[in-house]
């Protein structure tokens, strides 16, 4: 016969020790966020002592001047709002009639065109660079942003969700504004998009923190500063100069990361129910 | 439908079929932007992918030669190509398996009914990896993951365990890349695990808390069946996604030390734009487009499988 005692002592211990754990998890997660920032400010001579620190003894924006003054983030910045922005708007134009019609218009041949949409879901980044490489190089459109905009505005993901989402409006609703004669138009943007709000953030949150964070893409699409986004002008910052030191390194890791981490700071609970959503359906 | 000339007595039935063209016309004008750029940027690049796997010749030359499966033949002589694939493999299947089971326990743990706070601020925290950029958390490991100077080894060498020489060891390099990208990716997986246990009924939970069932078979009794078909899509997804890796190999090795950490899309990418050869470029391409193509087969298959018995 186990002693009550015993039995409360024993779970109070599991669930320090789990608590223990937990915040051990979190530590492991987010010590290397807290290493840049740390490092960012140290001074040089802090970030190349052994055994390594975390905190600095003395602060400095040493790290922060001279990664201004090596890289013009102000520029790359501008790119990658430019792009992600750009994408944002063309793409709300084209998925939002698009998965309208693939929802609640009947035409022949419906199946076999979403089957289009698809494929595009399916289809990798990895699979299409060379040829869409191709394409701008033979248009002559290599020295804009368009490589880095119009292969994401058809969002075949984005048709997909917004899809699911307009089937799910009720019939008469649509079926009375068409009897009061409303327009398409008018019933996309008074029924549907109202409707759709959450499907429309979400569609959004993720495409801006896809296009803000992407490398992959920027990095082959262009070959001058002129278009590059900011992802890409961190990424050189190393390349540039082997020895460059980390602090410099890490204050602009900082500028790439501090919008996508005060995004999330205010908002995780959203974009995480964004990211979850996405992952469902 | 054809346009057939409708008879001159029924020209009701004229404006009904009117009506209907117009129905259809509008259906194709509000999908006509969108399917005209996925078949630029989507469809037509597979089928260039496959022609010109046919074909030599480079990103500069004017005319390229059809040599049929001649590129084909050349992936399969080439040793390197098959430690390409290999090594691709190897970093998958091992971030697959680390990824999938460290969040299913993570998952588990963590919807746990006692400290619900603590533990939606570790998911919060796990999570954070997933939305960072792959240029900031190569560079943040590049130095944790250093020999001599980073955090890791420290660590090991403070406890007493033997270092590590991660990306400088061809033995180790694609290890430490798994490692950094069970970091970065576990956090996404374990939410949408922790998404599916909540869809679990209660009920059948109390069923066993009533039998006093133990824990652990609870857990492979009832946890993991009930949540079987999200694990399932999360292997399938992380394995394309494995699949595809790039960021880390050219942001921290460039493939080495001596090819050990060379993966497909590096290799396509190097073939293409620094080697020139595109058709051999096409051809590696055509084999990751086989693989995506076979894993989302199984997908849809499975997917229409569960669809169809729910």
């Amino acid at each position: 016969m186990e002693n009550p005692n015993t039995a409360r002592m024993l779970r109070c211990v599991r669930s320090v020790i789990s608590a223990a754990f937990k915040l051990l998890v979190i530590f492991i997660v987010a010590y290397p966020f807290l290493w840049m920032v740390f490092t960012a400010f140290k001074p040089y001579r802090e970030t190349i002592t052994y055994p390594p620190t975390l905190l600095p003894t003395t602060w400095s924006l040493e790290g922060l001047t001279s990664c201004l003054a090596e890289l013009d983030v102000h520029h790359f910045m501008k790119n990658s709002l430019v792009v992600s922005i750009s994408v944002l708007i063309l793409q709300y134009i084209v998925i939002i009639p698009a998965a309208y019609a693939f929802a609640r218009v009947r035409f022949p041949g419906r199946s076999l065109l979403f089957g289009i949409v698809l494929l595009g879901f399916m289809i990798p980044q990895q699979v299409t660079f060379v040829p869409v490489y191709l394409i701008f190089s033979k248009a002559k459109a290599l020295q804009s942003y368009w490589p880095q905009i119009l292969p994401f505005v058809a969002n075949a993901f984005g048709i997909f969700l917004l899809r699911q989402y307009f089937m799910q409006i009720p019939e008469e609703i649509i079926e009375s504004a068409r009897m009061d004669s409303a327009s398409e138009p008018k019933i996309i943007f008074s029924i549907m998009i109202p409707m759709a709000r959450t499907a429309l953030f979400t569609i959004g949150l993720l495409s801006f923190i896809s296009l803000w964070n992407s490398y992959f893409w920027p990095l082959i699409m262009t070959t001058k500063n002129t278009f590059r986004p900011l992802s890409v002008g961190v990424a050189m910052l190393k390349s540039v100069d082997a020895s460059i030191p980390w602090h410099t390194l890490m204050a602009g890791n900082l500028f790439l990361t501090c919008p996508i981490l005060i995004a999330y700071l205010f908002a995780n609970k959203q974009i995480r129910k964004a990211f979850v959503y996405s992952g469902i359906k | 439908m054809t346009r057939q000339p409708a008879p001159a007595a029924a020209p009701g039935k004229w404006s009904t079929r009117l009506h209907t063209l117009l129905g259809w016309l509008k259906g194709y004008v509000l999908i006509a932007p969108a399917i005209v750029l996925l078949c630029i940027f989507t469809i037509y690049p597979i089928f260039w992918q496959i022609h010109s796997s046919l074909y030599d010749g480079s990103l500069l030359s004017k005319t390229r030669n059809f040599v049929g499966l001649q590129n084909f033949r050349n992936l399969l002589s080439n040793p390197d190509f098959g430690q390409t694939v290999g090594n691709t493999v190897f970093y998958s299947v091992g971030v697959v398996i680390i990824t999938i089971i460290l969040s299913t326990l993570a998952a588990v743990w963590l919807n746990g009914k006692v400290q619900r706070r603590l533990n939606s601020l570790t998911l919060a925290a796990i999570f954070t990896p997933h939305i960072i950029s792959l240029v900031s958390v190569t560079t943040i490991f590049l130095w944790l993951l250093d020999p001599q100077i980073g955090a890791i080894n420290y660590l090991l060498k403070s406890v007493g365990l033997p270092t590590c020489p991660f990306l400088a060891s061809s033995k180790t390099a694609m290890f430490a890349l798994v490692l950094m990208m069970v970091w970065k990716g576990t956090g996404y997986y374990t939410l949408l695990t922790v998404a599916a246990l909540q869809g679990v009924p209660k009920d059948i939970y109390e069923a066993a808390s009533i039998d006093d069932t133990p824990g652990w078979r609870v857990f492979f009794q009832i946890t993991l069946p009930m949540i079987s078909p999200t694990l399932f899509f999360s292997t399938i997804v992380c394995t394309i996604n494995s699949f595809q890796v790039f960021e880390p190999v050219n942001l921290m090795t460039l493939g080495g030390p001596a090819n050990s950490t060379n993966t497909l899309v590096f290799q396509i990418y190097s073939d293409a734009f620094k080697y020139l050869k595109l058709g051999q470029a096409s051809a590696e391409g055509v084999v990751l487009l086989a693989f995506v193509l076979i894993l989302t087969i199984i997908y849809f298959a499975f997917l229409g499988k569960k669809v169809h018995y729910q």
